[in-house]
């Protein structure tokens, strides 16, 4: 009668299908937290890449007939003294500037100088980040 | 025996326990360092302070801070390297996302790069930089219209607005739609891909100042533009009188339709309900331009429905530019409760007042229309009846002379006769002279192409320059049209039936101007052997609105698209 094998579970087999669980459970968590910060991360990226993008063609800047075009419009967010409103702009009229204007784009950093002569506007300065 | 089993199965459990908790343990520190990685590995890749053009000018130091990323940061740090080496300025400025900072430093060297450190809020013990050079302004020399970027070039937007009129202009090209809405005067420019381009302009008024209704002039258009094309659009603006019908009708079909004719500053007629009412009250509005005082006269166009009285109040009356008018209609079955089926015809003894006959001479002119603002006279009873007599001007090229009324003539092309008429005869029918509306058939003049009703099939497509003259005046629709295709085999080019028509349309179905003809081949491609031939198709076409009747010049393009084919048909 005794000495047999025994039906059923064991105390051993529960404490290790106890510690299987724990480390499947454990590696599923380690492998998905890697996956989504990766897909995390990629998304970031390319929403930087865009955004880099963007900022770098809002710096292209031409003189046309005395106001400041931006063929892809650019964000003004202030100018020194205050000559310009905060804003969006895709013309910039430079008719009322005299002597240095600092403007402050999202993009980069425009300095307007009025030359006080008949055409108004020779020189004009902009860096870009 | 059973001991020893005892003493060895416990010895392996023992021995499991222990190696699972190394397992466990392992793992755990393994996910805890693992996590603590990847949160800095995501907190890292979403942080980005952008230097948007360190500028140093007359001993200032700018250094534009925008923060375009995920995560709060703090800047902790500022390096400035300049000729003798780098210099560290403590910051701390805390940048939110979407924060932009302009940090101000006087500094007697000059800066060649900045450097920045920050810091995200969010794990402190991250430590990021950006740098940039520092930039010394330089000149952009003007830019003349005629030369744009990539090989395009600058077309100019101007809308001319001196009433600060609300406004939007649409345009698109290359699949994409643009727009611009103001409501002053304003000037911008296109910066398109390529020139020439086709461009596709709309504009709509969406506000007009008060006591004003305003027009935008070309409402649409869409033509070749090239480097340096200025397109104009003018909002003009008349003073206005703002008219309000107040219809109430408690019948069911059919309804009794007004027609509100105006005289004096301007003439014309408004014609309602727009669309068919429901039984109850409602308001419709309406804005007559005019530059003078206008008289409004009211008339109820069924005089059929018999069983139905409308009252009108005012009739009649009278408006200065800026003045609002509101004329209340009131129908009703006759002296019956509303919803109700229609009663008997009125009393045998009355007569009835129709429509006095009106026609058009010669056939094709446009049909006049006559009105009466009674509907019967009662027995035995003298009234005075006003019939109003309206020619349209001008339609179907024929151009309104005078009016035939009664053996009078009148000169304008809506007349109104007052006739006092008596129900001498129980059922007689009375009505107002007859009249005929005499017109002028004005023929339409002629549209040229150039270059000369020619095409050449080798190109992918071809501009063509339409000028018209004709004797017709005001603002009309220009049509365009290219159809057709060319066969060319070995030897040569074998059929062409290529054909142009243009348009210029006024309303009224007048034709004001037109043009058409066949497109002679100048060259063509030429199939490599005698087993193929080569089908060009020639299509296109377009509406431009707003166009000058008189005389114009407008461009078109027509798209060619030639195809080699099998001679058995199959495209090779």
């Amino acid at each position: 009668m005794s000495g047999g094998p025994k039906a059923g579970f064991t105390l051993g087999g529960l404490v290790v299908l106890g510690l299987v669980v724990i480390a499947v459970a454990l590696i599923v968590y380690l492998v998905g937290d890697y996956l989504y910060v990766t897909y995390e991360t990629g998304k970031y990226s390319l929403e930087l890449s865009n955004r880099l993008s963007s900022l770098s063609r809002s710096c292209i800047a031409y003189i046309v007939n005395n106001s400041l075009y931006f063929p892809y419009g650019t964000y003004v967010e202030y100018s020194i003294p205050s000559t310009v409103r905060p804003g969006w702009y895709s013309t910039l009229n430079l008719t009322g500037f005299k002597g240095e204007v600092l403007i402050f784009t999202d993009g980069c950093t425009i300095l307007v100088k009025s030359t006080g002569n008949a055409t108004g506007f020779e020189v004009l300065g902009y860096g870009s980040g | 025996m059973a001991l020893a089993d005892i003493v060895l199965e416990g010895l392996t459990l023992i021995l499991v326990i222990a190696l699972g908790a190394v397992l466990i343990g392992g793992l755990s520190y393994l996910t805890t360092t693992t996590a603590s990685a990847n949160n800095a590995r995501l907190i890292t890749a979403g942080t980005y302070v952008y230097l948007a053009g360190p500028t140093y000018i007359n001993g200032t130091l700018y250094v534009p801070m925008y923060n375009i990323g995920e995560y709060t940061v703090d800047v902790k740090y500022l390096f400035v390297e300049g000729l003798n080496g780098v210099q560290e300025y403590a910051t701390n400025i805390i940048l939110k996302p979407g924060q932009y900072y302009v940090y101000e430093l006087s500094i007697d060297y000059t800066p060649k790069a900045v450097t920045i450190v920050v810091s995200p809020t969010r794990d402190p013990k991250l430590v990021l930089e950006f740098n940039s050079n520092v930039s010394t302004p330089g000149p952009i020399a003007l830019t003349p219209m005629s030369q744009g970027s990539s090989g395009g070039g600058l077309i100019a937007v101007s809308v001319v607005d001196p009433y600060n009129a609300g406004w939007t202009v649409s345009w698109s090209y290359s699949g994409q739609s643009y727009s611009l809405s103001k409501s002053t005067s304003y000037t911008w420019y296109i910066n398109p891909p390529y020139v020439p381009i086709q461009l596709s302009f709309t504009a709509s008024i969406t506000n007009n100042p008060s006591g004003y209704t305003c027009q935008i002039q070309p409402s649409s258009i869409t033509k070749t533009y090239n480097a340096g094309s200025v397109q104009t659009f003018t909002v003009t603006c008349s003073p206005a009188v703002y008219l309000t019908v107040v219809y109430t009708y408690n019948i069911w079909n059919p309804y009794p339709t007004y027609t509100i004719y105006y005289n004096g500053g301007v003439n014309g007629s408004i014609s309602g309900p727009p669309n068919e009412p429901g039984p109850g009250t409602h308001t419709y509005n309406y804005v007559i331009a005019t530059n003078g005082p206008i008289t409004l006269t009211t008339a109820i166009n069924n005089p059929d429905l018999s069983h139905i009285t409308c009252s009108i109040s005012p009739q009649s009356t009278t408006a200065n530019p800026g003045q609002s008018v509101t004329i209340n209609i009131n129908c009703n079955y006759n002296n019956r409760q509303t919803n109700q089926p229609p009663p008997p015809p009125p009393p045998p003894n009355a007569c009835p007042v129709s429509n006095p006959s009106v026609s058009s001479q010669p056939p094709g002119a446009p049909q006049p229309t006559s009105s009466a603002n009674a509907s019967s006279i009662p027995y035995n009873q003298t009234e005075t009846v006003t019939f109003t007599y309206n020619a349209p001007s001008s339609g179907n090229n024929y151009v309104f002379q005078y009016w035939s009324i009664g053996g009078s003539n009148y000169t304008g092309n809506v007349v109104t006769i007052t006739e006092t008429l008596t129900c001498t005869t129980p059922g007689q029918t009375l009505t107002g002279p007859s009249g005929t509306a005499y017109y002028q058939h004005q023929s339409p003049g002629t549209i040229g192409i150039y270059p000369s009703d020619t095409i050449d099939l080798t190109k992918t497509s071809e501009t063509y320059t339409f000028k018209w003259t004709s004797s017709w005046s005001g603002t009309g629709t220009f049509q365009y049209s290219f159809t057709g295709s060319a066969t060319i085999t070995y030897t040569g080019i074998t059929s062409n039936t290529i054909l142009w028509s243009a348009s210029v349309t006024l309303p009224g179905n007048t034709v004001a101007a037109s043009g058409s003809g066949n497109l002679n081949v100048t060259s063509y491609p030429k199939p490599p052997n005698w087993n193929y031939v080569i089908v060009c198709e020639v299509s296109g076409g377009g509406t431009i609105n707003g166009v000058s009747a008189g005389a114009g010049i407008e461009y078109g393009t027509a798209y060619i698209t030639c195809t080699l084919q099998s001679k058995n048909g199959i495209p090779k």
